[in-house]
């Protein structure tokens, strides 16, 4: 598959792969905390004001009490009812889970979340941002150091749809196959195939002869005009 | 078996395990009943079997991804932690605590050098009046410092102020620790760094008022909550330090496993720093302050630092040799039995 992938070895003898949250993902659901976090200290601090005109000090304690309650605890909080998702993360379909793919306890979620300080420096997570492009699972020094990591579940999801429509011969049809084609040839075509109108036409002749021109050879096909087609073809089944 | 086969025939136990999916997990765990729970690990065996069929015989993506996406939700809630019961609480700081504080106990003693060293120093040329404080700390902050404190405590404060600085306390002092130790993470640079720093401010300004006339309500005030709230610092600072450590002492382990070590006994250290610096800042915030008489807060200083001593200093050793005692009695026993019998006791 291209892309990326966490792969867990299960007891149950089977692996099975999480696809990994970019960094894009992750800061938009960031921003979603964020946005959410400052709009309930604002709520609550202009409740407080009109609310407790004469023991305002006592207000402004409770205020800040609560301020580093949300400040420091709100990812933890989550994390834990939420079973490693926060707001945002939720949202967006993603999830912390650790490295063997079990869940995030107190102390990882406590841990990865005190990091924020040292990950959020020197500005807007410039270090977390760089050791997430460093590391191969996308982690920022608060996942290294709790063992955790941010898995994407939306793309995971899509399948129960098609599957709930009557999706069981057009599966039949998939399967037909009259070349042989290893399991991972045919998901590398496919997954061009599934991609290739995002490229400018052009550009996916070009790439498409690359890829085309090893499977002509070995099964005797002549080259055709456009090799995406040959592609499209062996994809679907083999040459008619 | 074909694809469209699989589907057809398994289709109906997947849907039935999505949907239990939803009822078991996350906190409605606890509302499912056996039987859910015994049919939820039946079919997740299940479709772990089917994922592994349907990827051996290359059958279409679509449904392998879905086979996968399920056997890996499925995975994230059937082996979910122990749950936390307050038991758990009470063995966490009655055991595994101390023996994470007595394997680190290096950079515990190494935090509080770090912190207190320069800590006392400076106090010490405040006290004295050595113009070097002056280089420090400006002279216009210590006179501020200085009238602060110049009012006593016979009056007490405005309950609702007592609640107003009791907030900032918890917001700036634990702040303070918990970027202590994060910062240790480069190396534990950065919280040397700040073990220094806060030590040689707070000494210099508190060696300084404590010359000044105000002195003696400075002293006063801080008798109480000082002890835990100066000792989390260095706390904090020796975990961060620990951090940063781990991630250059690796011994013969790789470079991920031992930060991640590093790690997991680092938090424990952290989050018991964070507990003392809530008691101070209540302590601070309503106690310090207050017009009780000083013998009241001496005492109560007094006993926190003893608490102090025995919890940090004393208590993780004694559990620490308990713990080698127990261990040492069940390899003995281990040995006497037979190699057979010996695997046998392993096995079971």
């Amino acid at each position: 598959m291209i892309g990326t992938g966490l792969k867990v070895d299960a007891p149950e003898g089977v692996s099975f792969s999480y696809e990994l949250a970019s960094l894009a993902d992750r800061a938009k659901a960031y921003l979603i905390d964020l946005l959410l976090r400052v709009a309930a200290m604002v709520v609550i601090g202009i409740v407080f004001l009109l609310a407790l005109g004469p023991v305002i000090w006592a207000g402004i304690g409770l205020w800040l009490v609560i301020y580093f309650a949300v400040e420091w605890g709100f990812y933890v909080f989550f994390e834990l009812i939420w079973d490693g998702q926060s707001p945002g993360k939720r949202i967006l379909d993603l999830r912390v889970v650790k490295v063997a793919g079990h869940p995030v306890g107190f102390f990882d979620s406590v841990l990865r979340n005190l990091l924020r300080t040292a990950d959020q420096l020197p500005l807007t997570y410039g270090v977390g941002s760089l050791a997430m492009l460093m590391t191969g699972r996308f982690q920022r020094l608060g996942d290294l150091a709790a063992g955790t990591v941010v898995v994407r579940e939306a793309k995971a999801w899509y399948g129960m749809r098609s599957l709930q429509g009557a999706s069981a011969p057009t599966a039949e049809s998939l399967v037909a196959k009259r070349v042989s084609l290893s399991n991972r040839e045919r998901r590398l075509l496919q997954e061009f195939v599934a991609r290739k109108d995002r490229l400018h036409p052009e550009r996916a002749e070009q790439l498409a002869e690359i890829l085309a021109r090893p499977y002509a050879e070995r099964f005797g096909l002549p080259m055709p005009a456009r090799a995406t087609d040959l592609l499209q073809q062996l994809v679907q089944g083999g040459p008619r | 078996m074909t694809a469209a086969e699989l589907i057809r025939t398994r289709r109906g136990e997947w849907l039935e395990l999505e949907a239990l999916l939803g009822r078991v997990s996350g906190r409605r765990r606890k509302a499912a009943s056996a039987d859910e729970l015994a049919r939820f690990a039946s079919l997740f065996r299940n479709i772990c079997a089917d994922l592994a069929r349907a990827r051996a015989q290359g059958m279409p993506d679509d449904l392998v991804d879905y086979l996968n996406a399920l056997a890996a939700r499925c995975h994230n809630v059937f082996y979910v932690a122990p749950p936390r019961a307050s038991g758990r609480i009470w063995a966490f700081f009655r055991r595994t605590l101390p023996l994470t504080l007595r394997r680190n106990m290096t950079y515990i003693v190494a935090g509080v050098l770090l912190f207190f060293g320069p800590h006392f120093a400076l106090m010490y040329l405040g006290y004295t009046d050595h113009p070097v404080i002056y280089k420090i700390v400006p002279k216009s902050t210590l006179r501020m410092m200085e009238k602060m404190h110049g009012g006593g405590h016979t009056k007490g404060r405005r309950e609702d102020k007592d609640m107003a600085m009791a907030g900032f306390y918890v917001v700036n002092n634990i702040g303070i620790a918990f970027r202590c130790f994060a910062s240790g993470i480069f190396f534990g640079l950065g919280s040397i760094y700040m073990l220094l720093f806060n030590g040689i401010l707070l000494g210099a300004i508190i060696g300084y008022v404590a010359h000044s006339p105000s002195g003696g309500n400075l002293l006063q005030f801080i008798v109480a909550h000082g002890p835990f709230e100066l000792f989390a610092i260095a706390l904090a600072g020796a975990a961060g330090i620990r951090l940063g450590l781990g991630f250059i002492i690796v011994g013969n382990r790789r470079r991920r496993d031992a930060l991640r070590q590093a790690g997991a006994e680092s938090v424990q250290i952290v989050v018991a720093a964070a507990i003392l610096l809530f008691a101070a800042a209540m302590t601070e915030g309503f106690f310090s302050p207050s017009s009780l008489p000083v013998a009241v807060k001496i005492a109560y200083g007094s006993i926190c630092a003893a608490f102090l001593i025995f919890y940090f200093g004393v208590l993780p050793f004694f559990v620490a040799r308990a713990e080698a005692r127990r261990e040492q009695a069940a390899a003995e026993r281990a040995a006497t039995l037979t190699p057979a019998a010996a695997t046998a006791v392993g096995a079971a």
